[in-house]
């Protein structure tokens, strides 16, 4: 493993590969020290779902110019769990926005399921975030106006595709919405609602699912259930999810947690535990 | 996508409803002015009293000018108002053609009956009274109810509803004044008639003799009614009818015939056109407005569930797609509830301008559907415009602020905004100087463009002036108290909300302003000029008209030093036959009795073949002292007079004065309005003789200028009637709009009340703060809307007054600023209350 940021604290020492096996022995993120070209033959390694290179962000110019991301390289394997985490500011919703094409990076290449987002047009970027991209955020996943099966059916409905009848049944039943599916959003409790927003990113069979603080506004049992549910898919289905959280319990559930401070990665962590976790966070705050 | 569209609806469906009732209430103004155009257009006057005549052979009043040639060939048409007669020998040609069964020639006269007090009768408010010959009764279905038919000089036959109203029966006497000759005459009869003649006017029948006498044409008749035999189809015969005629003479079946029974109403519909055109116009706009304002409060609102459609995969296309279709829905359920409401108003409208004398009272109401159609359609592509506007900034949000907490409130409009406001306020300063500088009548039309204009400069450029205004205001808000610093704060930083409120605030102030400063600005005006004007030491005037005899009675009276009479008519002149009000005097010192600031010339020269005219015709007919004007008289004669004198005040009165001989015998009725008098006795025993004469002529009144003044005060504000109640309602549009846009932009906020109370603000605080934002934002739209109104208003009082400051008495802006302030009021207030009922940590968890 080549990378150039010397873990401050290394939980078990892991093999110098250059990709970190999970805990299910796969390989889940790697990291790298130089920018990948198009050349690269990891380029068209069919196992990395997303590869980000030279990500960098800034907002605003000269004197009040802001980094929120100074230069990210990273490659998130196809049924991967990774947790991104850091202090406020360190640049995770930042860079969780631009590796799903919700927005622009000012640098850098964001590679997904083999397509390259940095040079889409608006049109092509929807299109992507509909196929292959899934999205759970912390609130208001929902369209008030929708009932569940409504709201789940929306991506489907957008592009114009019948949904599958049985998969969206099973989606359903895995997430526990039996019964619930002419509720409106209102109607349910911050859990369900979560649960509703993951089946809505499960329809479309997304290769990659993107979490932002998905358990931020539930309580202890409602998150773990919730976590359980997005640890299934990626066990089961081999759904890639990319997360952004700032609770070591729900980092816990991935099978790597990735540090940012100041716009850079700092650390990461194969098979964490919350303890270590909120260990590391103390000492990055540090 | 529609059922998605109808969920979000459902859900939504508050917001929407403010645009659904802007959308009826648009419908309806629009429907209304289209009936009303259509109506005007059409020009149809309902046959009343000959409404059971098949055919009528009548005088063309039609009269026509041709300019040009070619293709530069232009045809300008107007109807003639005074009546043209045809010759009674036609009666018999008429008579011997195959189909007809009759032929009667008509004579129709001023006839009165009189109360015991000898004053006119009058069975209704503004219905008119008509003597004719018996032998029309039978022709036009009049029958016999009681009596017998009128045979002797002082015989006549009435309707049994003025016998009814008049208190006679059969065998009773009663004075009537036929003509100005007074009457001591017999009722013979009551008379019956279908239920749709005489609803406008009633009729006094006299034996044929009589009648032709009273006339005083002889030779002469007004028109022919004509029965068609059985058996013989009506066209047909109207089709031989018209081959046996001849030139000059028209033969009128089915609608047109009314045109021939009231030909005073010829051009009534001009004003009717000009009104309800340039008012739906400015409906339109208006309703764009209104509505793209609210879509665009409705999109701020749900700007987190747009952002999270992008985020989940919905193209902007798509969102705008979905605003659309949602706008597009609401409009049209709207649009179809407004045309019932829109259709009644048009008629009212119709009904309130017949009753004030604005339209006829036989005027035909509205017609058909098409001007539904055409608002319904209007409508709807207006909410498509307006779901465009506001889908184009929908679909600009993007979907990473479904992620963030807090609304972004932009601040600057974009480059392309304001480089379309500020053409448009070029666009609008060029079209005020083009009607600064244009002569005479073609700057009142471009009136409602300046205002378009100039509302278009305020909805575009509305969160930049709304900011400005609320940076000044705040300034010295913030130091009165926390809550009125909260307002200041509040309004600045919020420049696009405040815009959507202060907007159609500027709309209602605007329209209702420049309705009511255009009404007082004329009767200021007309009033002023009629104190300064009427020169004459007293008055005698009659609703029922006097006849010309009357002058020189008065003439001989020995306090009498001059006696003028005058009678009001309509000349057409220019190439385009504008109709012109015009005023034929009696020989006379015209000076003495009348101040007519002359310019140029002098009226003692008006005698002859010789006119004066008014300063605006002279400007718009390119004439002056010496100048000989070409024109037509009311009955469409050709004439051409020299110009003796050009006057300034005209307003109220008349542009064009000329001798009463030469319009004698080119109007349908010799009467004068009114006789103004110089004496040199004002002592009662002196005026005395006076009295005397004016008793003598039925319903004539005697008395100061001040009479006529005061008379002409209430005419004046009668007319201003015209655009008067449609503006209004335009104004109570955008006024709806205000309260819906608070309404809306106030239920939005109900989590920052939430938060200002837990932090520690009370309910009271907080509703302060909301009554200092509102007085913040109708200041704003005051200012803005008084400007609007005053500017657009200036070309068109510069030109029909001279002057240029339009007269804006305080009681009017102070009534203006206090509904504006009370709309604003009602529209935060109330649903500020409402949000305030809750518990605040319940409301502060309320999902947007």
């Amino acid at each position: 493993m080549n990378v150039d940021l010397t873990p401050l604290h290394s939980p078990t020492p892991t093999s110098t590969d250059d990709h970190v096996p999970s805990r299910s022995g796969r390989d889940v993120v790697a990291f790298h020290t130089r920018t990948l070209t198009a050349t690269d033959p990891a380029d068209t390694d069919e196992r990395v779902a997303l590869r980000v290179c030279g990500l960098t962000k800034t907002y605003g110019r000269g004197e009040g110019q802001v980094h929120a991301l100074r230069g990210v390289d990273l490659d998130f394997m196809r049924g991967s769990f990774t947790a991104l985490m850091g202090p406020s500011g360190s640049g995770k919703s930042t860079f969780l926005h631009a590796a799903a094409g919700l927005d622009r990076p000012t640098s850098g290449d964001v590679r997904l399921a083999g397509q390259e987002l940095s040079t889409m047009n608006e049109v092509a970027l929807t299109k992507m975030r509909r196929q292959q991209i899934g999205f759970v955020f912390q609130a208001f996943n929902l369209l008030p106006g929708l009932n569940v099966l409504q709201n789940i059916l929306l991506p489907s409905r957008l592009s114009g595709v019948r949904p599958d009848k049985r998969w969206v049944h099973e989606v359903v039943r895995r997430t526990g919405l039996d019964g619930r599916v002419k509720h409106r959003p209102a109607e349910l409790s911050g859990g369900q609602q979560q649960r509703v927003a993951i089946a809505r990113a499960l329809v479309t069979r997304p290769v990659v699912l993107f979490a932002d603080e998905p358990t931020g506004a539930l309580d202890t049992r409602t998150s773990r259930e919730v976590l359980m549910l997005l640890r299934d898919c990626v066990d089961q289905d081999g759904l890639t999810i990319v997360m952004v959280s700032h609770d070591p319990v729900a980092a816990s559930h991935a099978d790597a947690v990735i540090f940012l401070a100041d716009g850079s990665v700092v650390d990461h962590m194969p098979n964490p535990t919350p303890e270590l976790v909120a260990e590391r966070l103390i000492r990055l705050g540090e | 996508m529609f059922a998605f569209v109808i969920s979000t609806l459902r859900s939504r469906w508050a917001a929407f409803l403010g645009i659904l009732v802007a959308a009826s209430t648009a419908v309806a103004l629009i429907t209304a002015c289209g009936f009303l155009l259509e109506t005007g257009i059409r020009g149809d006057v309902n046959a009343d009293r000959l409404a059971g005549v098949p055919i009528i052979v009548a005088a063309d009043q039609n009269i026509s000018v041709t300019h040009g040639a070619g293709d530069d060939q232009e045809t300008f048409e107007a109807g003639a108002t005074e009546r043209r007669r045809i010759e009674a020998d036609l009666v018999s040609i008429v008579a011997a053609t195959p189909g007809v069964l009759s032929a009667v020639g008509e004579v129709s006269f001023s006839a009165h009956l009189l109360d015991r007090f000898g004053d006119p009768i009058e069975p209704s408010a503004h219905s008119v009274s008509w003597g004719h010959s018996w032998n029309s009764a039978a022709a036009t279905s009049f029958s016999i109810v009681a009596g017998h038919e009128p045979t002797t000089p002082t015989e006549i036959a009435i309707d049994h509803a003025l016998s009814r109203a008049a208190g006679v029966d059969v065998g009773d006497t009663i004075s009537v004044v036929a003509n100005g000759t007074v009457i001591n005459a017999t009722v013979s009869a009551t008379l019956g008639h279908a239920p749709e003649q005489l609803e406008h006017q009633t009729a006094i029948f006299f034996a044929t003799d009589t009648a032709q006498h009273l006339y005083g044409h002889p030779g002469q008749v007004d028109l022919i009614t004509v029965l068609v035999a059985p058996g013989h189809d009506i066209e047909a015969t109207a089709r031989t009818l018209r081959v046996t005629v001849g030139p000059e003479t028209v033969v009128l079946t089915g609608d047109k015939r009314g045109g021939a029974e009231f030909v005073e109403s010829a051009n009534a519909s001009i004003a009717l056109i000009a009104v309800a055109g340039s008012l739906g116009g400015i409906a339109a706009v208006v309703a764009t407005m209104v509505i793209a304002g609210m879509l665009a409060l409705i999109v701020h609102q749900r700007h987190r569930e747009i952002a999270l459609l992008r985020a989940i995969g919905a193209t902007p296309r798509q969102v705008r797609t979905a605003i659309k279709l949602e706008t597009v829905t609401v409009v049209g359920v709207g649009a179809c509830l407004g045309i019932a409401p829109g259709a009644w108003v048009a008629r009212g409208m119709l009904e309130i301008w017949r009753e004030k004398g604005i339209v006829p009272p036989s005027f035909d109401g509205p017609h058909g559907t098409l001007p539904a159609v055409i608002a319904l359609a209007m409508t709807v592509m207006i909410g498509y415009l307006a779901a465009h506007i506001a889908g184009r900034r929908a679909s600009r949000i993007r979907p990473i602020e479904a992620l963030s907490e807090s609304s972004l409130q932009r601040r600057r409009i974009g480059i392309m905004r304001s480089l379309l406001g500020t053409l448009l306020l070029a666009g609008a300063g060029a079209v005020f100087m083009v009607a600064m500088n244009i002569d005479g009548h073609l700057a009142p039309a471009l009136v409602p463009a300046i205002v378009v204009m100039l509302f278009l400069v305020v909805g575009v450029l509305a969160p930049v002036l709304a900011s400005a205004g609320a940076w000044v205001l705040s300034t010295f808000t913030i130091r009165l108290g926390p809550a009125a610093f909260l307002a200041g704060m509040n309004t600045r930083t919020r420049a696009h909300r405040l815009a959507s409120t202060v907007t159609p605030i500027v709309l209602a102030i605007g329209m209702a302003g420049m309705g009511l400063f255009q009404q007082s600005t004329n009767l200021h005006q007309r009033t002023q000029q009629n104190h300064q004007r009427l020169v004459a030491d007293r008055v005698v005037a009659s609703s029922i008209g006097l006849p010309p005899s009357i002058v020189s009675e008065l003439v001989a009276v020995p306090i009498v030093t001059n006696a003028i009479g005058m009678q009001t008519t309509e000349v057409f002149t220019d190439d385009d036959l504008d109709p012109t009000p015009a005023v034929g005097v009696t020989e006379g010192d015209l000076g003495t009795v009348l101040d007519l600031d002359v310019l140029s010339g002098s009226l003692d020269d008006l005698i002859g073949e010789t006119i004066a005219i008014s300063q605006n015709l002279a400007n718009e007919s390119d004439a002056t002292t010496g100048t000989t004007m070409s024109f037509h008289l009311g009955d469409g004669t050709s004439v051409s007079y020299r110009v003796v004198a050009v006057f300034a005040r005209s307003a109220g009165f008349a542009d064009l004065v000329l001798p009463h001989s030469l319009i004698a015998h080119h109007v349908t009725g010799e009467e004068l309005g009114q006789v103004f008098l110089d004496i040199d006795d004002p002592t009662t025993v002196g005026q005395a003789a006076i009295r005397a004469v004016v008793d003598r002529h039925p319903g004539a009144r005697y008395g100061t200028s001040d009479m006529i003044v005061r008379a002409d005060d209430a005419n004046a504000t009668t007319q201003s009637w015209v655009g008067y109640l449609l503006m209004a309602m335009v104004a109570a549009f955008a006024a709806i709009a205000v309260v819906n846009s608070l309404a809306l932009s106030t239920a939005e906020r109900v989590r920052e009340f939430a938060l200002m109370r837990l932090v520690g603000t009370t309910r009271k605080q907080v509703l302060r703060m909301l009554r200092w934002e509102s007085l913040i934002v109708v200041t704003i739209g005051c200012v803005l809307g008084g400007t609007v109104a005053v500017v657009s208003l200036i070309p068109f009082i510069q030109t029909t007054t001279g002057s240029r400051i339009p007269s804006t008495p305080a009681s009017t802006c102070l009534m203006l600023v206090v509904s504006a302030a009370l709309l604003g009021l009602v529209g935060t207030q109330l649903p500020a209350r409402l949000a305030l009922r809750s518990n605040p940590v319940d409301s502060i968890g309320v999902r947007q």
